[in-house]
């Protein structure tokens, strides 16, 4: 880890230490004290952490957003972060007309998220969403689901094709428009999300990339989210195993320590073991960012083995807590329900391996 | 995967890549492949290649024959041998008592016995588990007691590998009755040609003779063969057992199952179909190669800790474990892909029939081996403990 990177992840640990006490996640959980929130974090330099220095970056790499993330997880910070900051940065970074957005973006001044999954849609299959001329102006047309942070965004990036040349595209729409109908939900972990249906006029110089551009920068965006995703798992995995760690060592029964007894002494070691392995896969993730030949497969690997051992620390984090672990106050349920949120969202774990898996015929039958 | 190494060390590879190609006869490079058992001779005369190459003791100081390497340079060094099929060289004089004795040992004891652990020419084997100690190892019962300039060793040992072929054994024995039963151990330095020694097989699951039982009954054992102090023995054998952190996952052979999943998973079934067409099947494999680069980049963090000097307690547990336990998942995927074939015992003709049978066929033997990875070496319950005791101070 280089210097800057050690400051960051210093200055992460500390906004954690300082901001994310149970009041504020309570709080933040009912959507409360977002704004100053991401006013903070974007004075901190988080979402420039990555982005190129001439829109007021720090031209960072995946290394720098795997430890904000972390300490996302770790905090059980509620604000719609990976849309914004992660896919958002990395669309506008590819989009010649993106550069004034993305400073302020990078700045904090206007927040953005992402509209991408449709409702039944398999995982690579091109959107039904369609934008077709409308006279002057352009019209959309699109059903998108879970949506993260709808009413922290300014403006929405929407994934969609042209009508009449069947080409990707990816257009600007505002988040006010009248012409969006929303149906909200909420997540496990209490965020929300909205599904979306749009029929909004655009205007034709909201069209931010076109054709293959699309494609490969939404890919881009959905890989370094999948690792984003990932390594604020491993944050949260670390905030339920340190509290686990807290519990057994303090916690009597039968006279004696709970972490005196062998069976649990195990399984948190599993725990501990699982998180490590974990760990330093999505750190390696991270590191492949600007690898094409690896960036696919990494990402996937990593949001793969993050939701099976997100899943495992969290329900064995219950586990050993006993009673005091099903309460819906005490944080380490929070853990284990943000695990499960990142484990559904940004690909599951069987589209993920689906990726890891696609060339193994070829590869078996040439060898 | 390279994260963290410099283009020095990966320059360095395909100068290792290089020699192997020239130097590894095809014959052993076919049976490591094949996962068949190599004879002394074969060992050997690839151990002399690499010796006269100066590359035989990559962790060994340069001033005893090693080479002087960095951790990644040695990491690159194994990953490359592993990859190119080059037999894995006996561990007990190269990675145990080797170290033990630079480190440890009289300078006559360095002498003596250090160029025929780096040339291949004397072969060691390690007398450590008992019938009543195995996990509780401090509590073995074989006894030394001096008479003269003698140490008179008896007891019996059990699982020791390698035993019918070694020259010579470091031994674990009990020369002081004490309250803490670790204080009494001493290391000696035991010549398998004493009279009193006596070697019989035991045939493991896999029809194979790697290990054995050998009884000690009154072996007369020179004084100078005593490593170190008397009475510090126990730590001499942490010290052999922890020494080695590079390799212990043995990612190598977990890259070659995984390269065997695939040329297997690629044949057609009783079906008429491959594996690998089945869906469920890549994400089974899938599974296996996340976890086995998720180890890997373990492997290559610790190194990085290593090398910035940083503690790292628990690392060698943690590679312990989580690389047997994927070995042994590995074995199973296998297994699983051969369908009914899977449950024939094969012999060593039929794995000669041709590469693709050596593959085939290996999968079975290499199952029933495979269940030793989790008990050798510290059963992975007592690698927990390890990791336990670092976490939470000592069980009570």
């Amino acid at each position: 880890m280089s210097e800057e990177q050690a400051l960051l992840a210093e200055s992460v640990a500390r906004f954690v230490r300082d901001n994310c006490t149970p009041e504020r996640q309570v709080a933040w959980r009912a959507g409360h004290g977002l704004d100053a929130v991401w006013r903070e974090i974007a004075e901190l330099g988080w979402i420039g952490a990555s982005a190129p220095e001439a829109v007021g970056g720090a031209g960072g790499s995946g290394v720098e957003e795997a430890a904000i993330m972390a300490g996302i997880g770790r905090g059980l910070l509620t604000i719609a972060y990976i849309p914004c900051a992660v896919m958002a940065v990395e669309i506008l970074g590819s989009a010649p007309a993106g550069a004034d957005l993305l400073r302020q973006v990078v700045a904090g001044a206007r927040r953005l998220t992402v509209a991408d999954d449709e409702p039944g849609r398999a995982c690579g299959q091109a959107p039904s969403a369609e934008v077709s001329e409308g006279g002057t102006s352009l019209l959309l047309r699109a059903c998108k689901s879970l949506v993260l942070g709808l009413d922290e965004a300014d403006e929405i990036l929407v994934s969609a094709r042209d009508g009449a040349t069947g080409e990707s595209l990816i257009v600007r729409v505002d988040a006010h428009d009248p012409g969006i109908r929303r149906r909200d939900v909420v997540l496990m972990d209490e965020r929300r999300a909205s599904d979306l249906d749009i029929r909004a006029e655009i205007p034709a110089g909201t069209v931010l990339l076109r054709g293959r551009e699309a494609d490969a920068a939404l890919a881009r965006a959905s890989d370094r989210a999948a690792i984003a995703a990932a390594a604020e798992a491993v944050g949260a995995m670390r905030g339920a195993v340190e509290l686990t760690r807290e519990h057994l060592a303090t916690r009597r029964q039968f006279g004696a320590s709970l972490a005196s007894f062998q069976a649990l002494r195990h399984r948190f070691a599993d725990m501990v073991l699982d998180l490590q392995l974990t760990e330093n896969l999505v750190t390696a993730a991270a590191a492949s960012l600007d690898d094409p030949d690896q960036r696919s497969t990494m990402a996937s690997a990593a949001k793969a083995r993050a939701a099976k051992a997100g899943r495992l620390v969290g329900e064995a984090a219950i586990q050993l807590h006993g009673g005091i672990g099903l309460t819906a106050e005490y944080a380490v349920g929070q853990y284990y329900k943000r695990l499960m949120v990142l484990a559904a969202l940004f690909g599951g774990s069987d589209d993920h391996r689906d990726r890891v898996g696609a060339t193994y015929l070829a590869a078996g039958r040439s060898s | 995967m390279n994260f963290g190494i410099s283009r020095d060390d990966l320059a360095f590879a395909s100068e290792v890549r290089a020699f192997i190609a020239g130097a590894l006869p095809e014959e052993i490079r076919t049976k490591v492949r094949s996962e068949l058992r190599l004879t002394r001779a074969e060992m050997t005369s690839w151990q002399r290649r690499l010796f006269d190459q100066g590359w035989v003791a990559p962790a060994w100081p340069r001033d005893h024959g090693g080479t002087g390497w960095s951790l990644a340079r040695q990491y690159v060094f194994k990953r490359e041998l592993g990859l190119g099929f080059a037999p894995d060289l006996p561990a007990f004089g190269l990675q145990m008592i080797g170290p033990v004795l630079y480190t440890f040992a009289s300078q006559e004891q360095k002498q003596r016995y250090l160029p025929g652990i780096l040339t291949g020419e004397t072969w060691w084997c390690q007398g450590f588990s008992e019938p009543n100690a195995g996990s509780d190892l401090a509590s073995l019962k074989t006894r030394a007691t001096l008479d003269g300039n003698h140490y008179v060793v008896s007891g019996q040992k059990i699982w020791t590998s390698l035993a019918h072929l070694a020259d010579m054994m470091f031994c674990l024995v009990r020369t002081e009755s004490t309250p803490k039963p670790q204080a009494g151990l001493s290391l000696l330095l035991l010549d398998m040609r004493s009279p009193g020694v006596t070697v019989r097989p035991i045939i493991t699951l896999d029809g194979h003779h790697h290990l054995n039982e050998v009884f000690l009954d009154a072996v007369r054992v020179p004084q100078e063969n005593l490593v170190g102090e008397p009475g510090r023995g126990w730590t001499y054998a942490k010290f052999l057992l922890g020494h080695e952190r590079i390799g212990i996952a043995n990612i190598p052979r977990l890259r070659r199952r995984f390269a065997a999943l695939l040329e297997l998973g690629a044949q057609p079934n009783c079906h008429g179909r491959a594996a690998l067409a089945d869906p469920a099947w890549r994400r089974r494999i899938a599974d296996y190669e996340i976890d086995l680069k998720a180890l890997e980049a373990t492997e290559l963090a610790t190194l990085r800790r290593a090398e910035a000097g940083a503690a790292d307690a628990m690392a060698a547990s943690v590679l312990k474990v989580a690389g047997t336990e994927l070995l042994q998942r590995a074995d199973t995927l296998l297994w699983d892909l051969m369908g009914a074939e899977a449950a024939v015992l094969p012999t060593d003709a039929a794995r000669r029939e041709s590469p693709l049978a050596a593959v085939r066929y290996g999968v079975t033997p290499a199952l029933l081996h495979g269940r030793a990875a989790s008990i050798y070496g510290g059963s992975n319950e007592i690698q927990r403990n390890i990791m336990a005791g670092h976490l939470f101070g000592p069980a009570t």
